[in-house]
């Protein structure tokens, strides 16, 4: 744990931050608004302070409640791994400014958080599906993408009887929206 | 729907008397992004050809569109399969310990390092610390997976330049290091070998055995499979100044590992952002400055001779440290000491020195 740089965030990034700096054994985790995101990786990623050039992952999460994009940095000024966190995305329409002006390898990351739970990174080029076949309709990580039913709304319904809607009693409660 | 262009008599790519037809739209529905409209569409000259998903140089399915003009490729746009396998859905529906093995197969060439991360990752949310000798378990196996990997790429690169010897050198070594670690984990490939605290076994007879047997020939070995391709003419010309990435790109695409060492980044995980022993080991983190495929080969190869180096002298700490306590049983009773055949959990032992 770094201390110094948990002070270091709290001075330079105090009204951007949604929650405290959190700190867990060689990690360490702020939350930001969806909106901030391209200005707080900016700073991040420009200022001698900082100095986070390395983008390791990026991915969504979905927590059931609210959607998140997940950035994890690295750094030679801190042993810390830093994970920036965009909170509060809504469910019905994720919407995140993209990254991908800093770093041209956030475009496919963004393109599989985009595939995997329908986050739509506004300014990426080339945001569409990268595992799934171009016409799939639904999120297949996403908290209410439920394993029998949706599965077996794939273009491939219907090739082997295994993947026929098994039609659970409360299948159309349990339905996931669509787009 | 797909469209065939009706050549005309006059287009100088036409070579047959027989109708051929282009492509002129690809993938058959409307571009979805900016990018994707750019890309399909045909230039003067211009035509597409799928290099792929059933190309002998792509392992696994990867098809890749290649725009081309002539012999040259302009553009082009990977299509990476529908192969994701929806590992974190279903592991939402099983328990930690159920977890591990489904992270196997992600990366079935060196599986040990892919369930590392998610046993890393429990033993951080769960605050456990795992005893020293658990951790250099998992390093010797690891680094031996590592060596077994590198070896598997070295025969394969060669063979995708059509040289077939180098495949049947570099699976001595990689069917000698598998079957040791099937004599400790007793898999040859997917081991789900490491589990939340420690390891599912103590190092046994045969492993050590075998590994004493191995090590004592191991350095020269690999050095001496290098010399099947570092020093051939017709290899080297191939791979030098092929692919070439600069530092500023290398940072930009995101790389990781040998490819962005090859630029001359000195970033190493293992030294990064040090995990498990690896701060007492000693070694160091070579680098490249040229960028191309020669440099991200020699990378791996000179990487490959280090991991024997790191797994000689973690192999030696385990055989000299008699004073560790043995492992004990669920029920806290000993078991046997390190050379001994032991299935007890090395990850119930509190940490000592």
């Amino acid at each position: 744990m770094d201390r110094a740089f948990k002070r270091r965030l709290e001075s330079r990034f105090a009204d951007l931050l949604v929650g405290p700096v959190r700190q867990r054994h060689d990690e360490t985790e702020i939350r930001i608004a969806p909106g901030s995101v391209p200005e707080v990786i900016r700073a991040l990623h420009d200022e001698p302070a900082f100095r986070f050039e390395y983008l390791s992952d990026l991915a969504g999460v979905d927590t059931g409640i609210v959607m998140q994009a997940v950035y994890h940095l690295w750094s030679d000024t801190t042993p810390d791994w830093l994970r920036v966190v965009a909170d509060g995305l809504s469910r019905d329409e994720p919407r995140v400014p993209s990254i991908t002006f800093l770093w041209k390898g956030a475009e496919w990351m963004e393109r599989e958080a985009y595939d995997m739970f329908g986050i739509v990174f506004e300014g990426n080029r080339d945001l569409r599906r990268i595992y799934m076949p171009p016409d799939y309709t639904s999120f297949p990580l996403r908290k209410d993408f439920f394993l029998p039913d949706d599965a077996s709304r794939s273009p491939g319904q219907g090739v082997r009887h295994m993947e026929r809607a098994q039609a659970p009693a409360d299948a159309t409660a349990r339905r996931a929206p669509v787009g | 729907m797909t469209t065939l262009r009706q050549p005309s008599k006059d287009d100088p790519r036409v070579m047959l008397e027989e109708q051929i037809g282009v492509f002129e739209q690809v993938p058959p529905y409307p571009p979805q992004t900016e990018r994707e409209a750019e890309f399909y569409t045909l230039g003067d000259g211009q035509m597409f050809v799928n290099m792929g998903p059933q190309h002998p140089s792509t392992h696994g399915v990867l098809r890749v569109v290649l725009k081309l003009d002539g012999e040259k490729v302009v553009d082009l746009d990977p299509v990476l399969g529908y192969l994701h396998r929806g590992v974190e859905k279903l592991c939402e529906n099983a328990d930690y310990h159920q977890a591990i093995c489904y992270t196997d197969p992600l990366e079935y060439i060196s599986s040990l390092f892919m369930e590392w991360a998610p046993v890393m990752a429990f033993e951080k949310l769960m605050d456990v610390e795992v005893p020293r000798r658990a951790e250099y378990i998992r390093v010797l196996s690891g680094e031996l997976n590592r060596i077994a990997s590198h070896a598997l790429f070295m025969g394969w690169f060669a063979l995708d330049l059509g040289g077939l010897a180098p495949i049947l050198y570099s699976f001595i070594e990689r069917d000698e290091i598998v079957e040791m670690l099937a004599s400790l984990t007793g898999q040859r490939m997917l081991f789900n070998y490491f589990r939340i605290g420690g390891v599912n076994g103590d190092l046994n007879h045969e492993f050590m055995s075998r590994l004493g047997a191995w090590m004592t020939r191991a350095t020269e070995q690999v050095e001496a499979n290098l010399t099947l391709l570092n020093e051939n003419e017709i290899f080297v010309r191939r791979a030098r100044g092929l692919g070439v990435i600069d530092a500023e790109t290398a940072l930009r695409m995101c790389l990781t590992g040998p490819n962005i060492r090859a630029s001359g980044l000195p970033f190493d995980v293992r030294r990064a952002h040090p995990y498990s022993i690896y701060p007492e080991l000693d070694f160091d983190i070579p680098t490249r400055t040229e960028g191309d495929c020669l440099a991200r080969y020699l990378l791996r190869m000179v990487r490959s001779s280090k991991a024997c180096g790191s797994s000689t002298s973690v192999s030696t700490r385990c055989r000299t440290a008699r004073s560790w306590p043995s492992c004990r049983d669920s029920f806290g009773r000993a078991r046997a000491g390190p050379t001994l055949r032991s299935r007890g959990r090395a990850g119930s032992t509190p940490p000592t020195p």
